[in-house]
Parts: structure tokens; C-alpha cells; sequence
């Protein structure tokens, strides 16, 4: 059973009887690898379509979950209960539990995932003391608006007022060594416990390098929860620096106190180019930083140029990307021009655009534009029947992952072996422009009855 | 996108019930099994498959039964309707499947677990209702629409399914305004089913509050679409009802399971 993977989490959605004879089948060893490989914040599986559960499915499943919160560093779980199979997983294993409980879904998306939940409060109930403060630490970690309720009387009187309750939920050991998030187009790395050579290991390269190709620039590490860096930790940050001069790339080290590392470790990163700041508020009230991060970012990008690789994807990327949106749309796409050039357009707003990096066999970036009528109209079966902009960012978004999954399997069919990034998605071609990724590639013009349709595609 | 001429065209693909079929049902209606069972020798397709069904071992029969008096003989008028009935979708069964990992002798499996466990809950219901033993050879008719349906499309719709929660039904439903019941609706009245056939699935598939044979019968659903061959296949999700039951409902349901 394939997990949906999203926002940092992934979700397995078993429906029916949970039992020794099926849990095997939930969580298959290709579904593990492909976990294992996209090393998302959480991995949680649905309980909201299961009828019946029995100990024999659910220490089987949690097997599994242990496993893959060893490879992936991952907060692992069920989530999307009632009360009643809430209360009855918490006595099969006795109120200790090796794996977390959460309540729903979107209280998930509180715990992990990057996810812009930091305007929103929070109120926390529970009769477990130690869970209570738990479930709050975990938060507060994660910069949240939290409020402990003393008691249920507390808890019912105020509930009313508050974006998210969490009453039912159980927090299991948070072992996670690097989280990641995005804020303001800025990468923020949560880094726990002691930083030494090991981070080597638990830090995700694959991810930092294909996030400086789709454009993000300042990568922020955010280490108030560690208690020390060593001189192999240091080298680890310095390293990411001087890797990524050459992109304009902005190492930000955050929560460093002179108890966590020493002087001269401190000056060797200063020496090395890295920004130090006491903690993520003050590097954020930086506005020479971060209001001017995608100037700076115009000003160092590379030129770079198309080559062979990418004229080959490119009948695979037009056929995957216009297949989707006819089936989507039922509207025919009519290819007008094919050319060589920087990203151009008759007009600057009207777009909904998404941006991803393909790595790999092949190396590329591949931008979509799609005026914003036709967006909504190929994201309609993933919208609700009302929705804000945010969900149609997000609708894109996954339209987006479903052209890029129909890329990869299409190449893959040719020997190629490509991964891509997660989408970003802008509402402004100079905001794009601004990337340095909209120079020296191909550009194919579409109309869709009579609205535009762009695909480009540079190195 | 599927539109509603897709929906259109797709149903005017579906064959009438042949003359042996529909002879075969009218005899069984009257009652007389020994007519009925003649007139399915004529098409040995049919007798085929009722062997193929009632040598399954969830019928429990010993020995190899082929003969179509025997058949129709050993299952009762009851039973023999709910599989002829069951025939009619072969008629519709596409030969390879392709949006689900799945095969014709694996919904043919579905079937017969279908039809045998729902006449022991049935039973244990103390609901003796001819058309209701009848209506659960329909419900499987909802995965070869879906499959018949999503095959043009599914090179988009299976990734899509892979990135967010949602079910067939709600593609279907946001594309063209139908739901895969009611096209399976649309088929039974082609297919000229008793009206009361139609009116349970009609209950099955509505929101209203559910009648204690229908919560059995999702009951019974889950239960079977929770099976490794199900999950392996893709179906698992397929029907997607609340899995709000009560403690007493699947108690009974537990206790009646064992007897499967």
C-alpha cells in the first residue's frame, strides 16, 4: 500500500480490518525503501477507515514503524482515531507505547512537516502529566503558539477559542536529529543533541544540493536545542558554505551560546563566511539578510546552459506535463512554439506558476506556468468546493507531483534514473526570475482554448 | 476528463442479458429449478462458470460438482438466483485489468466469498429475503465500472491517487456529477434487476442513516476489501464508507465472521 507522502509526512490510509493476517500487506518492504529514500519529518498510519484492530495488526505495524524511525529519523505514529481505538492501542501496550499517537491529521501537521502553522494557537489537555509537558515541549520546539490547559474544566470553557485542540494524543521519544522546514523562501534546519561527525551521516545532502538548484538560497540552522558542536561539527557547517559560494548561498547558524562551543570554533566559522545569530527571531528581524536574499541571489546566480540531456527530456516533459492537463482539464493543449531563450511572457502576472528540480541521470529544472483560470480548472479534483489561495497553491502543487511522478517513470522506462524536488509555487514571473534559473533553456508555448501555457526547462 | 458522453458511450457498451441468462432467471422465479438448470446447459459458458463458482472452497462442497441440475440442485433457488445474477458480470468483466493490479479469478474469488458470507450473515440476521441475497452479486459490478472507466485516464489518476487521499468515486463525482453506484444503478436497470434490488443498493450507496442489513453488508465489505489479495491489488480504499460502527454491530459482526 502506497503511502501519500506530503508537506514532510507520510500517511498510509488502511481501510477495513487491522489484523496478523493484513498488516503485512500495509507496509510493504518497497513502500519502507521508498520511505527510507524520501526521509520524511513523520510516518504515520490513518486510522480513520479502520473498523476493527487487533494487538497481533498493530505491534506488527509498529515493527515496522520502529524500523523506519531508525533509517529515516522520523517521528512515527497512528494517527486519525476515535477515542475508542485511541484508548484501546494505549491498553494492548500497557500506556507505554514505543510509537506516537496523533489525533488527526492536521494536529499532525503540528508535530512535523513544514507546514505554516505558526499563527495559530493551540491548547493542550491531557490527564498524563508527563504527556501533557511532552506534547508541549514538542511543540514549543517546533515555535508554536501552546497553551496548557490545567484542567478539563479549563480545557472545555476556553476550547472555543483556539485553532487546534490536542486531548487525545501521545507523544513517543522524538529522536530526530535534523527536521526541516521552510519559512519565507528560507530553509530552517531544527538540529538536536550533540553535533559531531555524525552529522555527516544524518544530514540529508541529497536534499540541501537539489534545494540550491530549484533556488532556494539561505539555508538557516536552527541549534538552540543542541548542547554542543564539536570541531567535526563546525567543519560540517563551514563545509556547506564553501560548497555553496559558488550558487550565493547563505549558511545562517542560529541559538549559539558560548556554552555550546568554543571560541575559536566561533571565529572559524565567521572566517568561513557563515552568519551567526542568538537566536531564529533576531536572524528573521534581519532585514538587510532577509528581505534582500533574492537580490543577492539575482546578482550571484550562474549561467548556465542547456544541453543534450535536456533536449532529450524534453518530448517526455511535454508529453507527461500536457497528457495530465487534458485528462485534468478536458481541454486541449495546442503547442505553438518551441524555442531556445530566456523565460519570456506577453505578461507578468495572470499565472500560477511551479518550479521543481530534477536530478539524477539528468539534471534539469523544469518551470510551469498555467494562467490562473486553468490551474483551478486541472486542480478541481484536488480542491474542496471552496478554497483560498493556499489550497490552490497547494492543489498546484500536487498537480505539479503528479506531472513530475509521470516524468520520472517515463524516463525511467529509458534507463534514466531522475528524482525530483518538491514543487514551489509563485504567482509572479519576476519572483521566478529572481531564481536564476530562467536563463539559456527551452521554452514551449502552449494555448489552452485561448489562454497561455508555458513549460520551460533549463539545466 | 471523463464527461458525461464518456459516461454515455461506456454504457451503451454494455451488452444485453442473453436469452439463455434471462430464460435460465425466469424459470428460477417460477421455482422450477429442473427447467431452469435444461435451459442453462444450452449456453456452456454459463454452466462453466457456475462450476468455476461453486467449486470455490468457500462453498465447502466435497466433491466436484458440474452438472447444472446438481449445481442448481445443491445451491437452492436462493443461492442459484444470487449466482446467476453474479454471471451478469462477466459480461461486463474487462479481460486484463489495468488500473488495479487484479484478474478475473480473483474477482470471481471476491464473488463467491461475497455471496457465501452474506448468506451467513443473512441467516444469522434471520432475514429471509430473496432479493437481498440477490442484491450483493450487484455491488462488485461498482470495481469493473471503476476499472472500465479510469482505464483511458489512468496513467494521470493513479499518480494522483498516490499524492492525495481521495477516492475513485470523488474523481468521478468532481469530473461529472455521477458517482460510481449510480452507474452501476444505471446498469441493473438495463439490466431489467428487481426493483427492489435496486432500491437496497440505492439505500447502500445514499447517506441516509443505514437499515441493519446495509450496516452489515459494509461491515462485510470491510472486512473482505482487508484481505492481502485486496490490499496487494490496490482496492483496499475502495469503498469508502465511515467506519463509525457500533461496539454491539461489530461484535455480531465478529462473532458471525468466525463462521465464514
Amino acid at each position: 500500500m502506497k503511502p501519500i507522502i506530503k508537506n514532510g509526512i507520510a500517511i498510509f490510509h488502511p481501510t477495513g480490518f487491522l489484523d496478523g493476517d493484513n498488516a503485512s500487506t500495509i507496509i510493504s518492504g518497497t513502500d519502507e525503501q521508498e520511505i527510507i529514500l524520501k526521509k520524511p519529518e513523520a510516518i504515520f498510519i490513518s486510522m480513520k477507515k479502520i473498523i476493527f484492530l487487533n494487538k497481533k495488526g498493530v505491534a506488527y505495524l509498529s515493527d515496522r514503524l520502529a524500523y523506519l524511525k531508525d533509517e529515516c529519523m522520523a517521528l512515527v505514529g497512528f494517527c486519525d482515531y476515535s477515542k475508542k481505538i485511541y484508548d484501546s492501542i494505549l491498553s494492548m501496550f500497557s500506556n507505554d507505547l514505543t510509537f506516537s499517537l496523533v489525533e488527526s491529521e492536521d494536529i499532525l501537521c503540528l508535530f512535523a512537516g513544514n507546514k505554516k502553522l505558526a499563527d495559530k494557537s493551540i491548547m493542550i489537555y491531557s490527564v498524563d502529566h508527563s504527556q501533557k509537558n511532552q506534547i508541549a515541549m514538542a511543540l514549543i520546539e517546533r515555535k508554536l503558539n501552546v497553551k496548557i490547559a490545567k484542567d478539563r474544566d479549563e480545557f472545555e470553557k476556553n476550547k472555543k477559542n483556539y485553532d487546534f485542540l490536542v486531548q487525545n494524543s501521545y507523544i513517543g521519544n522524538i529522536e530526530r536529529t535534523v527536521s526541516v522546514f521552510i519559512k519565507n523562501n528560507i530553509i530552517i534546519y531544527t538540529l538536536k543533541g550533540f553535533i559531531d561527525s555524525n552529522i555527516f551521516n544524518t544530514f540529508d545532502m541529497k536534499y540541501h544540493r537539489n534545494s540550491i538548484r530549484v533556488g532556494f538560497r539561505i539555508f538557516c540552522f536552527d541549534l538552540s536545542e543542541v548542547s554542543s558542536v564539536n570541531i567535526h561539527g563546525a567543519n560540517f557547517f563551514s563545509k556547506l558554505s564553501i560548497d555553496g559560494a559558488e550558487f550565493g548561498v547563505s549558511i545562517v547558524v542560529c541559538g549559539f551560546h558560548s556554552n555550546k562551543i568554543t571560541k575559536i570554533l566561533t571565529q572559524d566559522l565567521e572566517d568561513a563566511g557563515i552568519l551567526i545569530y542568538d537566536d531564529l527571531k533576531s536572524f528573521f528581524n534581519d532585514e538587510d539578510i532577509v528581505g534582500q536574499q533574492s537580490i543577492e541571489v539575482n546578482k550571484m546566480a550562474k549561467k548556465v546552459n542547456i544541453d543534450k540531456k535536456i533536449i532529450f527530456m524534453l518530448s517526455d516533459v511535454i508529453d507527461s506535463t500536457i497528457g495530465t492537463i487534458e485528462t485534468l482539464s478536458d481541454k486541449k493543449a495546442v503547442k505553438e512554439s518551441v524555442k531556445i531563450k530566456s523565460l519570456e511572457s506577453d505578461k507578468e502576472n495572470g499565472f500560477l506558476i511551479s518550479i521543481v528540480g530534477i536530478y539524477g541521470d539528468i539534471n534539469a529544472v523544469l518551470i510551469l506556468l498555467l494562467e490562473v483560470d486553468d490551474a483551478k480548472n486541472v486542480c478541481k479534483i484536488l480542491l474542496p468546493q471552496e478554497f483560498s489561495q493556499e489550497d490552490l497553491f497547494d492543489a498546484f502543487s500536487e498537480f505539479t507531483n503528479v506531472v513530475s511522478g509521470k516524468i520520472i517513470q517515463l524516463l525511467k522506462s529509458k534507463h534514466y534514473n531522475i528524482e525530483v524536488t518538491m514543487p514551489r509555487i509563485f504567482d509572479k514571473i519576476s519572483e521566478i526570475k529572481k531564481l536564476g534559473s530562467t536563463k539559456h533553456g527551452v521554452q514551449a508555448n502552449f494555448k489552452i482554448e485561448d489562454k497561455d501555457m508555458i513549460l520551460f526547462l533549463s539545466k | 476528463m471523463l464527461s458525461k458522453d464518456d459516461i454515455d458511450k461506456y454504457l451503451n457498451t454494455i451488452p444485453p442479458i442473453p436469452d439463455t441468462i434471462k430464460k435460465t432467471l425466469f424459470y428460477l422465479n417460477t421455482s422450477d429449478m429442473v427447467k431452469a438448470a435444461n435451459v442453462a446447459k444450452e449456453d456452456r459458458a454459463f454452466v462453466a462458470y457456475l462450476s468455476e463458482i461453486v467449486n470455490k472452497p468457500i462453498f465447502g462442497f466435497r466433491d466436484e460438482v458440474k452438472d447444472a441440475n446438481q449445481i442448481f440442485g445443491i445451491l437452492g433457488l436462493g443461492r442459484a438466483k444470487q449466482i446467476v445474477a453474479g454471471y451478469y458480470m462477466q459480461l461486463i468483466a474487462p479481460e486484463n485489468w489495468e488500473v488495479f493490479d487484479f484478474s478475473n479469478k480473483k474477482f470471481q474469488d471476491l464473488q463467491a466469498n461475497l455471496t457465501a458470507q452474506w448468506n451467513i450473515i443473512l441467516a444469522e440476521l434471520n432475514i429471509d429475503d430473496k432479493n437481498l441475497q440477490q442484491s450483493i452479486s450487484l455491488i462488485p459490478a461498482s470495481l469493473i465500472v471503476c476499472e472500465m472507466l479510469f482505464r483511458d485516464t489512468k496513467d494521470t489518476i493513479v499518480p494522483l491517487r498516490e499524492i492525495k487521499h481521495i477516492s475513485f468515486d470523488e474523481i468521478l463525482f468532481k469530473m461529472n456529477g455521477y458517482r460510481l453506484f449510480d452507474i452501476v444503478l444505471l446498469i441493473a436497470q438495463k439490466w431489467e434487476f428487481d426493483e427492489n434490488i435496486i432500491a437496497f443498493i440505492k439505500d447502500f450507496s445514499s447517506e441516509l442513516p443505514d437499515k441493519k442489513e446495509i450496516v452489515f453488508l459494509k461491515l462485510l465489505l470491510g472486512y473482505e476489501m482487508s484481505k492481502p489479495y485486496i490490499i496487494n491489488s490496490g482496492l483496499n480504499d475502495f469503498f469508502d464508507f465511515s467506519a463509525d460502527f457500533s461496539e454491539e454491530d461489530i461484535e455480531k459482526f465478529m462473532e458471525i465472521k468466525d463462521m465464514f
